[in-house]
């Protein structure tokens, strides 16, 4: 009788613990930007976006521009497939790039709608 | 205001030029007109060579000839004939004058049978009537009589006949009963003579009176007077007769002194025939003088100097002889020169028949050789000397088209006239006034003023007709209305139209730096429009649209809104839309200082054609800005 409900009950549970660690994973991969990046509303109306803070997935294209104590300016392409996006990769920023490799990037639209990463993570 | 006026002076500068110069030119036309110097060219080599020319071809004035002091040169000998407008005048008429053949080949013959009779008294071959030896003189002197009844003869062998029978009146032979009543006779049968063929003449008159004096019974009107004397011309010749009988009856006797006078009064009029050239009259009272005065008497003693006056040239001692040698020699130069007209005529050189014709006309004015030119061949050369005189005044104010045409009538004409010469130095001096005017043009182009002046007055002074001349003064006193237009077409950046119409701006526009910089500029941006129109047009027939875009787009900025430009991108954009429509996203979006959202859009538009120079630098362009923009933005930690 035990046996019978003991191992529904732990499969349950396993899966409520699975599903919380899954979470928990993503809560901690997206941790303060947790909204996909709109791009294509963005590519219509780009000023409408500053201010907020969102995470792209995206892989490396190309280097279009660099300044040593600024930065970067990366064009990548969206795992969504609407475009080439630049980006802004200021020179504190921790990680290497590497082209064609795919990683998600933390951003934040600022003014004038450049796109400011925050952080990277390789996917 | 100022630059309104500093626009118009160079335009009213020129206006001024054209328009006085004419008259000046005019003026001094008129003032040369009557002489044979090339006149208004200002020592230029094209008009001075075609005066030279016409000169040469259309004076018909040989050298013998001096019509401005009015004077015939002849061996030697000068001949006052009036001036030269009565020169002309006189030939003229002459040319106009019909041929009376039949009454002046009586009159030739009426001379030549007095000549004739007169030899008779010099030849040792002809017998002389021992009994009567002054027949055949007084035969030649009732002679005289009717050959003074032509009107050819001018009452010169009246003036003759009055002479000789002075100098018979007075002299001793007079006084023989024989001569005496011989002369007499001859007189009253020329009287009697006269009074028959008036008697014929009243007849006749009367005939016809009798007619009209019915007619004007019939009508009621009174008959007219006979004339204004009171008498009919039968009655005055019998009065005539009656007093030349009563006169002979009342000469005096002073023989000796009369008859000097009247050899003096013979040896004059024999100068005063040649000096008029009557050459036959000459020759005819030189007769009589040998017959009536001896050998010792041949000299000019009396009054010889101021014989000597009328005939300046003549270097030997005047005498009967010398006198009658020099008319005889007239007489066969006029019958030689117009044998020589007759000659040139036949040949169709009319232009050296009429130069002779002209010489021999004022040698032998009155001679018959002159007189009886035939009159159709007179016809012609009068047209001819005409169409010449004509010519010579369109030379004069330099109309060359219309002498173009007179002078391929002339050469219709005339065998002997040098068109092909003339035509070609009328094409000299129009080709001269053209190349002028173009150099003027150039002056205005390089805004120097008064070379242009100086040019265009050369011009004109070279052909006053000149039509190009004409159109130079319009376009620049129209030029005015066109500053206006164009600064409007400048304003408006419309270069195309400044380009079509830029023939009128460059004549108006001249010597105004600004606004000819402002032209340059205009035209060089049209030109390079259509050249990068041009090659666009060669990579589209190519299919290549994206290129074909590319060049047009490199030259946006300098093309502005030229309508063939627009015409031309309309033609490619269709086939490249989402390119171009990317592209002009991306511009839109970098105006207004979106550079992510543009530079997004010129990574969409690479992504169509890679090539495209235009995203590169767009790309390149918003990187580097993205960059400048990320310097101002302290990011949140």
């Amino acid at each position: 009788m035990k046996s019978t409900f003991l191992y529904p009950i732990l499969f349950a549970l396993l899966l409520i613990i699975g599903f919380a660690g899954f979470q928990w994973f993503q809560f901690r991969e997206t941790s303060g930007y947790p909204e996909v990046f709109p791009v294509e509303s963005f590519m219509q109306e780009p000023l409408q976006y500053a201010g907020n803070r969102y995470h792209l997935n995206a892989s490396v294209e190309n280097i279009l521009a660099s300044e040593d104590d600024l930065g970067r300016i990366v064009l990548v392409s969206s795992d969504e497939g609407f475009a080439s996006l630049p980006l802004f990769l200021p020179s504190n920023l921790v990680g290497n790039l590497a082209f064609q490799q795919k990683y998600r990037f933390k951003l934040s639209v600022e003014s004038g709608g450049l796109l400011y990463v925050h952080g990277m993570d390789k996917i | 205001m100022i630059t309104t006026l500093r626009i118009f002076l160079p335009i009213v500068k020129i206006a001024s030029v054209l328009l006085v110069t004419p008259f000046v030119l005019v003026a001094q036309n008129a003032a040369d007109g009557s002489s044979n110097q090339p006149t208004g060219s200002g020592g230029s080599y094209e008009s001075g060579t075609l005066l030279n020319l016409v000169d040469r071809v259309f004076n018909v004035d040989s050298d013998s000839l001096d019509p401005e002091e009015g004077v015939l040169n002849w061996k030697g000998r000068s001949f006052q004939l009036g001036q030269g407008r009565m020169m002309r005048a006189r030939f003229v008429r002459y040319l106009n004058t019909p041929v009376e053949t039949m009454d002046s080949r009586l009159y030739l013959s009426l001379l030549e049978q007095i000549r004739s009779r007169l030899s008779v008294l010099t030849r040792a071959s002809e017998s002389v009537d021992e009994d009567d030896p002054w027949r055949p003189v007084i035969s030649a002197w009732k002679l005289l009589f009717q050959a003074g009844d032509y009107d050819v003869d001018g009452g010169n062998s009246e003036v003759i006949a009055n002479l000789v029978y002075d100098n018979w009146r007075d002299r001793e032979m007079f006084q023989d009963r024989v001569f005496q009543e011989d002369l007499e006779a001859a007189e009253r049968d020329r009287l009697e003579d006269s009074v028959v063929v008036e008697t014929r003449r009243e007849e006749q008159r009367r005939v016809s009176d009798s007619r009209d004096l019915a007619n004007l019974n019939e009508q009621g009107i009174a008959a007219p007077s006979l004339d204004g004397t009171g008498l009919t011309p039968l009655g005055q010749a019998l009065r005539r007769l009656t007093e030349q009988e009563a006169q002979l009856a009342a000469q005096g006797m002073k023989t000796q002194e009369i008859g000097l006078k009247a050899r003096l009064k013979m040896q004059s009029q024999i100068v005063s025939f040649l000096s008029q050239r009557r050459f036959q009259h000459a020759l005819i009272l030189s007769s009589f003088y040998r017959t009536l005065f001896k050998s010792s008497a041949q000299d000019l003693e009396i009054g010889g100097e101021q014989l000597i006056s009328y005939l300046p040239e003549l270097e030997m001692i005047p005498t009967v002889d010398s006198l009658e040698f020099i008319a005889k020699q007239a007489l066969d130069d006029v019958r030689t020169g117009m044998k020589s007209v007759e000659n040139a005529y036949s040949q169709g050189q009319l232009i050296s028949a009429l130069e002779r014709l002209q010489e021999t006309f004022f040698l032998g004015e009155y001679s018959l050789d002159v007189v009886l030119f035939p009159e159709e061949q007179k016809r012609v050369l009068r047209d001819l000397y005409f169409d010449l005189d004509e010519a010579r005044r369109l030379v004069e104010i330099k109309d060359f088209d219309a002498l173009e045409d007179l002078v391929q009538t002339i050469s219709g004409i005339a065998d002997d006239f040098p068109a092909r010469e003339a035509l070609s130095s009328i094409r000299v001096a129009k080709q001269a006034s053209r190349m002028k005017l173009l150099a003027a043009r150039g002056a205005m182009m390089r805004g120097e003023i008064d070379e242009a002046q100086e040019a265009v007055s050369e011009s004109f002074e070279l052909w006053p007709l000149n039509p190009d001349i004409e159109n130079f003064m319009t376009q620049s006193v129209t030029g005015a209305d066109y500053l206006g237009e164009f600064d409007v077409d400048y304003a408006a950046s419309d270069f195309r139209r400044i380009y079509d119409k830029r023939e009128e701006y460059l004549a108006a526009l001249s010597g105004d730096e600004t606004r000819a910089s402002q032209l340059r500029e205009a035209l060089e941006v049209v030109q390079t429009v259509d050249f990068a129109i041009r090659a666009s047009d060669e990579r589209l027939s190519r299919g290549e649209p994206y290129a074909a875009w590319e060049v047009l787009k490199e030259i946006e900025g300098v093309a502005g809104d030229d309508r063939r430009y627009h015409r031309a991108l309309s033609g490619v954009v269709p086939q490249i839309a989402r390119f171009v429509g990317n592209v002009e996203e991306a511009e839109r979006f970098e105006e207004n200082e979106n550079y992510a959202a543009a530079l997004t859009k010129f990574a969409a538009a690479r992504d169509l054609f890679p090539a495209s120079q235009v995203v590169s630098r767009g790309i390149e362009r918003l990187a580097t800005q993205m960059l400048e923009q990320a310097r101002r933005i302290e990011p949140e930690a």
